[in-house]
């Protein structure tokens, strides 16, 4: 097969991949979560035998149409039906509740105490103490409420103008 | 091309796709992605078996087979992460300290493969131009660097906010 013919199919390959993925949708493929980017890794896959030419343009449109296809069809299932949701997705986890860990969820997730702690450095804290929750989402990703007295300080938490400031006894 | 062929293409692409979605729920969700660069390479590699056995190339079986036991020995090797502390910053890389109250280790910092002009840069990123704002910077095993700034350099909370209007934290 002559170079020319594969810049061709490379950038027609180029074409419809950016058309197709527009059509599917923002949320479907930005590694929502890891079964999302392995889908989009295989996704990417599929076009670099069509591109070299070892597989036809039909074929490699069949094999990755079905896989969007049935992709887009699952991500609605999941949309329409919460408890297909939880199946496919699956269900924050709560490492940490009021700074005390939840060691059945540690040992599900296989987060072990090294790992939580890097988790909550990220985040800004290495006082469990400040720690409401630390969830681990289902993209994988940790997400941490802090305690009120914990959070950051807001225009509303001002006194109000005018308020007098609060006076202690002596 | 005929139609049969085209069927037997998408028929694979099915089979996969379930098999795919099985084994990377099953592996939970911090096992494959982005925790670790080496999560990063398992979620590439399973990605990257499937094409010749959708195009029929490779038997089916054996892309199953092989995303089995890439997918078991991935998992075998967070149990034991999980397990193991020692192991899992053997095999996962532990957190490398590179900052401690405002100065820089230059042994972490060479043992983590960090220039100092690197330093830099991921400081930039965390808002940091100032080392003495630095409690501790940590790089953590998924490549990020945390930052721990000091008392006052952190930004205001509502317990400072309280304590300094004087309704008590």
């Amino acid at each position: 097969m002559d170079l020319l013919a594969i810049a061709v199919r490379a950038s027609l390959t180029y074409g419809v991949l950016l058309v197709l993925l527009r059509l599917a949708g923002k949320r479907t493929l930005v590694e929502a979560t890891p079964f999302d980017l392995v889908v989009t890794l295989v996704l990417g896959d599929l076009f670099d035998d069509v591109v070299l030419g070892e597989v036809e343009v039909a074929r490699g449109l069949a094999a990755f149409g079905t896989l969007m296809a049935v992709h887009l069809a699952v991500v609605y299932a999941c949309y329409r039906s919460a408890a297909l949701d939880r199946l496919v997705g699956g269900v924050p986890a709560a490492l940490l509740r009021r700074g005390e860990p939840d060691r059945a969820a540690l040992a599900r997730e296989r987060v072990n105490d090294a790992d939580l702690e890097s988790l909550l450095r990220q985040w800004g804290t290495d006082d469990r103490r400040e720690v409401e929750a630390l969830l681990i989402e289902p993209s994988g990703r940790p997400t941490v409420r802090l305690r009120p007295p914990a959070r950051p300080a807001v225009g509303a938490d001002l006194p109000a103008p005018g308020a007098r400031p609060a006076r202690r006894a002596p | 091309m005929d139609l049969e062929a085209l069927a037997m293409t998408a028929a694979r692409a099915t089979v996969i796709y379930v098999f795919l979605l099985v084994v990377v729920r099953l592996m939970g969700k911090r096992t494959i992605g982005h925790s670790t660069a080496f999560d990063f390479m398992v979620a590439l590699i399973l990605g990257e078996v499937v094409d010749e056995p959708i195009y029929g190339d490779v038997p089916l079986v054996q892309a199953l087979l092989v995303i089995a036991v890439v997918a078991g020995w991935h998992a075998l090797n967070a149990w034991l992460s999980y397990r193991s502390v020692r192991f899992d910053h053997l095999t996962g890389g532990g957190p490398a300290v590179l900052v401690r109250d405002g100065v820089i280790d230059r042994r972490a910092l060479a043992a983590a493969r960090v220039n100092e002009a690197e330093l830099w840069s991921l400081l930039r990123l965390q808002q940091v131009d100032d080392l003495a704002e630095v409690r501790q910077a940590t790089l953590e095993p998924n490549g990020q660097l945390s930052v721990l700034r000091t008392r006052p350099a952190r930004e205001l909370q509502k317990g400072d906010l309280a304590r300094a209007l004087g309704r008590g934290a």
